[in-house]
């Protein structure tokens, strides 16, 4: 008795160890993005396989962007504000509301613009087919609209992996 | 005079014990009966737990074959068990991160504009 105790109770804890070992080891690399310093850049490398030199270029393509992107937020949460104060002073559409609707519609497709050159840019750097394969995933994401195909974030694999 | 005699006697004894082998197959599971046997007698008389369940457990757990096959079912439940639950977390965390690189690159997903 005490033999078969002994035997389940070493099986029991080698089973959890192996099982703890197993998810920490599996988890690694996604517990280790979370806590970097740029988890969503970090992602990037992880999941399109960028080596450290394709990642630098990356990263400043991408430090680049947000400059300029933080520019259009401004200019768009501006146009937006003076939209919503036309809104609220007045019953009807007027010349200067329609003004500043074609100013956001502007503004948006800059915007676009913008998003999508970087996009490009950022495939450039990347092995061919990854390149290839964030363009689809990116299309999928922020270029597809709602109703035509339910959102998902799930990044199509590679094929070959 | 008669310790030669009994020296030689002793000789031929062990010539013979040399010589002698069994002829009669061994009974399955001799051994560990042996073993079980040898067990019993040092521990003294059976509790009535050990002609129970535990008695039971006992037995199982004296064949090494089952002992072995014991443990590594335990073992691939506990590498199973863990590898689909990272699977399944890894997945999560993926997206969590996909979702938010996308929300760092693309103004119009986030809220304000």
């Amino acid at each position: 008795m005490k033999r078969a105790l002994i035997i389940l109770l070493s099986g029991l804890g080698l089973s959890l160890l192996l099982g703890a070992g197993t998810y920490y080891w599996r988890t690694a690399p996604q517990r280790a993005m979370l806590c970097s310093d740029e988890p969503e850049l970090a992602w990037l490398k992880h999941e399109f396989h960028l080596n450290d030199t394709q990642f630098a270029r990356v990263r400043d393509l991408s430090n680049n962007y947000l400059t300029q992107c933080a520019e259009m937020c401004r200019r768009v949460a501006a146009t937006n504000a003076l939209i919503e104060t036309e809104i609220a002073t007045h019953t009807n559409v007027t010349p200067e509301m329609e003004q500043l609707l074609g100013e956001a519609g502007s503004l948006r497709t800059q915007c676009q613009q913008q998003m999508l050159q970087h996009f490009y840019q950022i495939s450039r750097e990347m092995p061919p087919n990854q390149g290839k394969r964030f363009l689809a995933w990116v299309q999928q994401q922020i270029f597809t609209m709602p109703h035509e195909q339910p959102p998902s974030t799930v990044v199509p694999a590679a094929h070959g992996h | 005079m008669r310790q030669p005699e009994s020296e030689k006697n002793d000789v031929k004894l062990k010539q013979l014990l040399g010589e002698w082998s069994l002829q009669q197959p061994v009974p399955p599971r001799f051994q560990e009966r042996v073993w079980q046997r040898i067990e019993g007698a040092e521990s003294g008389q059976a509790t009535a737990a050990e002609t129970g369940f535990a008695g039971w457990l006992t037995v199982l757990f004296a064949r090494p074959a089952f002992a072995v096959i014991c443990v590594t079912v335990l073992l691939l439940a506990g590498w199973t068990t863990g590898f689909v639950r990272a699977n399944r977390d890894a997945a999560r965390m993926d997206t969590q991160l996909a979702q938010r690189y996308v929300a760092m690159v693309d103004p119009y997903s986030r809220a304000g504009h």
